[in-house]
């Protein structure tokens, strides 16, 4: 796992938060209360002179862990932001896993209808599965979410020129080029707060975080940052293999995602 | 680790995938998960090992056999990592190609040396847009090699093919590497190959290395920050990232195209007070008035070094779809009507050519544009930033302009 | 302490309704428990809220020892809706012997 330049990461996405914000209207953050999102919010919180000018929307399936329940609390009233709570339904879905499939974005729709919001951060990286590879850092989405990646609109330079010509919205991606290490490193070095589950106990922990349901804990001692930075730099074994969606058929995978899920 | 962007550029059977699949396996870069999956993938469709499946991860790009869009691929290499991006080579596809190409420091041209192959147009076309966006350094990797047993004189066909072209679109011959490689059975890609022991130079990844080590032009010089925008309207915080010079507290500046004068009270870079900003960083500024004006798309320069101030330009622009009627452009950020366009003359994006004052679909245009209003600008050599924009008819993407 | 839980995990299992949850979470920081393990039965998938009366959480208390079993969702009137949030407080056991996937 390549270990990057945490000034240049965080200076480019400093960048793209303040232009999703600054070029939109009316914007929010999908927050899941993992590592990801959080160290997206520091982000912001860089960007914005402390503040993060924002909604961030949680999508509550009803079985997330107690733990992220706990951590959405804390750090809203630390850093003073407004969450938006979705409660979505268990439902079956295209891969099985009713917890975190087609329910999500169903409920996702509505609050977006719900506040008008034209664009969403959403905090996905390139190297959490081949998939997201193709993704751009503001990247359209039709009114029913689907992602048409036969026809993305050119994006040049830091001029991220995503026209919103349809009664869809705009998912903007500020950490796609970060990898999993560079999170930690970052967690570490700014000292962003994180879930407890990614920490370990009696020899497993969580590596990427979905519901009480779909997340497989994985063998491991790394009690703290550090051994979690350790572990992985000599890990081989993919991020989501914990998580049962991804060892689905990528042809699912992909439909999926044509169904505005991630 | 320092990250090198590099654009992978070719023709769509020429291997593209392939290579960067061998690369990530002979780097060690490659997961077991992945190389099983591409292992088992390959079985499925009754081949032997395909080592473009690892990176792959579209479904109707595996069966196609070809990318579909923009894709990035990580390889470390002494104290450097590459991003390769893998653009697609379809022509239909330009927009994602012109997306992928204009992320790259250096460009990787792969051209398939296999009879009948060769170097096609959109071959041209690709090196064609990548020298307009800027790279300066290019690798040209001859593959396929295998398929001619090896022999020094393929790879001379398509050197000396390539040579003059590369020349007149405004490469600098010195930093262009061409390197004889197969990327299916990774011959010359990370270690010298013994079966082409003609070959003097380095393998690939050296070659690439060393591109990626030399000097860019870009860099110092007088300040250019561009707006984004007023952060905070209360506080009158100004957002914006400098691309060019630094900026220190106290400083007098000047805010284009608005022709207004300030000086900076207060710099903030990442949360916390400085004073002095740097090039790359993105700052947060306060100054001694408040601006009435929208900040968005407005240049701050030094009050004696400003861009130059001008409703007129004069630009290449790589045509994708022929301009409509009302054409916008969008530069630095905000959108601007042009009132006009003069067409000088075009050039052939597969030879390099100048012709007639034409605009024809994947071949450029020389033209001067009038613009509703004036802009801060600059030459795209002098400053990428302030010197480059696209333009749109409506909602259909035109093209790609540099200003010259 | 651990009776009222007890009796509470009783109540939860006779009804699943949004008032004895409450009296759970409340009873909660003051019960001596501290962690939690979801379990849901060998072969059975959630393709459902219906599915999750085949799931149910265990209770430990700071020493590891199991107190209680708790059902894992809410009624709300014929809805079944998850109910993992009234355990905020209790952190994973994550206990090998007995893992059921």
């Amino acid at each position: 796992m390549i270990k990057q330049d945490l000034n240049a990461l965080e200076e480019k996405s400093i960048y793209i938060i303040r232009e999703a914000k600054l070029k939109f209207k009316n914007i929010a953050a999908l927050w899941s209360m993992g590592k990801d999102s959080t160290t997206m919010l520091a982000l912001t919180r860089k960007a914005f002179m402390g503040k993060i000018p924002f909604p961030v929307i949680h999508i509550d399936n009803g079985i997330d862990f107690p733990e992220t329940y706990d951590f959405r609390e804390e750090l809203a009233k630390k850093w003073n932001f407004k969450v938006i709570v979705g409660h979505s339904e268990i439902k079956p879905d295209l891969v099985g896993s009713a917890c975190c499939g087609k329910n999500k974005p169903e409920t996702l729709k509505k609050i977006m209808a719900e506040y008008g919001f034209d664009a969403l951060i959403v905090s996905i990286r390139r190297d959490e599965h081949g998939i997201r590879a193709k993704e751009r850092y503001m990247s359209p989405r039709d009114e029913k979410f689907r992602w048409n990646y036969k026809d993305q609109p050119a994006e040049l330079w830091d001029d991220y020129t995503s026209k919103l010509d349809t009664k869809g919205h705009i998912r903007v991606h500020p950490l796609l080029d970060w990898n999993e290490i560079d999170i930690w490193n970052y967690v570490k070095r700014e000292n962003v707060p994180v879930n407890s589950l990614y920490f370990s106990r009696n020899g497993f922990r969580y590596r990427s975080l979905g519901c009480t349901h779909c997340t497989v804990a994985v063998k491991s001692n790394a009690k703290n940052v550090d051994g979690i930075i350790k572990e992985l730099e000599t890990t081989k074994i993919e991020e989501r293999s914990g998580r049962s969606m991804d060892k689905e058929n990528e042809y699912v995978m992909q439909r999926l995602r044509q169904f505005g899920y991630m | 680790m320092e990250v090198k962007s590099i654009t992978l550029l070719g023709h769509k059977d020429h291997g593209k995938s392939t290579l960067i699949g061998s690369l990530l396996m002979q780097t060690g870069a490659a997961t077991k998960v992945r190389i099983k999956e591409a292992e088992e993938y390959s079985k499925r469709m009754g081949k032997a090992f395909e080592p473009a499946f690892i990176l792959d991860s579209f479904a109707e790009e595996r069966t196609g056999e070809m990318t579909i869009d923009t894709t990035r691929a990580e390889i470390k290499y002494k104290n450097l990592a590459f991003a390769l991006i893998d653009v697609p080579g379809h022509e239909e596809l330009i927009k994602n190609m012109i997306s992928g190409a204009s992320y790259g420091e250096v460009a990787l041209l792969l051209v398939s040396a296999k009879k009948d192959e060769g170097i096609r147009d959109q071959t041209k076309r690709h090196l064609f847009l990548s020298r307009m966006f800027g790279i300066e350094d290019l690798v040209i990797a001859v593959n396929k090699m295998d398929t001619r047993n090896f022999d020094e004189g393929s790879f001379l066909a398509v050197k000396k093919e390539l040579s003059g072209f590369i020349g007149r679109i405004g490469f600098d011959t010195k930093r262009v590497t061409f390197v004889p490689i197969s990327a299916y059975s990774g011959e010359n890609l990370v270690k010298k190959s013994r079966k082409m022991k003609w070959y003097k130079g380095e393998p690939l990844i050296e070659a690439l290395y060393e591109s990626a080590r030399r000097k860019k032009k870009q860099g110092n010089g007088a300040l250019r920050l561009l707006v984004q925008g007023t952060i905070d309207d209360g506080a009158g915080i100004i957002g914006g990232k400098i691309v060019k010079g630094h900026l220190s507290a106290g400083e007098k500046i000047a805010i284009l195209p608005q022709d207004q004068h300030a000086m900076v009270k207060e710099i903030v870079v990442k949360g916390k007070k400085v004073k002095k900003a740097r090039v790359g960083e993105n700052v947060a500024i306060t100054l001694d008035k408040r601006m009435r004006f929208e900040m968005r798309g407005s240049v701050i320069s030094n009050t004696d070094e400003k861009p130059r101030l001008t409703n007129k330009i004069r630009a290449k622009i790589f045509v994708v779809n022929k301009p409509g009627k009302s054409l916008c452009l969008k530069f630095n950020g905000i959108d601007l009507q042009c009132s006009g366009i003069k067409i000088l003359n075009s050039i052939n994006s597969v030879t390099g050519e100048k012709g007639p004052a034409k605009a024809e679909s994947l071949n450029a245009i020389e033209a001067e544009i009038e613009l509703e209003q004036k802009l801060p600008v600059e030459e795209f050599e002098t400053t990428k930033e302030l010197g480059r924009f696209v333009l749109y008819s409506g909602n259909e993407f035109t093209g790609i302009g540099t200003i010259l | 302490m651990s009776n009222k839980i007890n009796d509470i995990a009783d109540a939860l299992w006779k009804d699943e309704s949004e008032r004895n949850w409450k009296e759970f979470a409340k009873t909660l920081p003051k019960s001596g428990l501290r962690y939690y393990r979801v379990v849901f039965l060998k072969g059975e998938k959630l393709k459902k809220a219906q599915d999750l009366t085949k799931s149910y959480a265990e209770l430990y208390d700071a020493k590891e020892r199991l107190v209680a079993k708790i059902p894992i969702f809410e009624k709300k009137g014929k809805r079944i809706e998850g109910a993992t949030y009234y355990m905020k407080g209790l952190l994973t056991i994550n206990k090998v012997d007995e893992w059921v996937k």
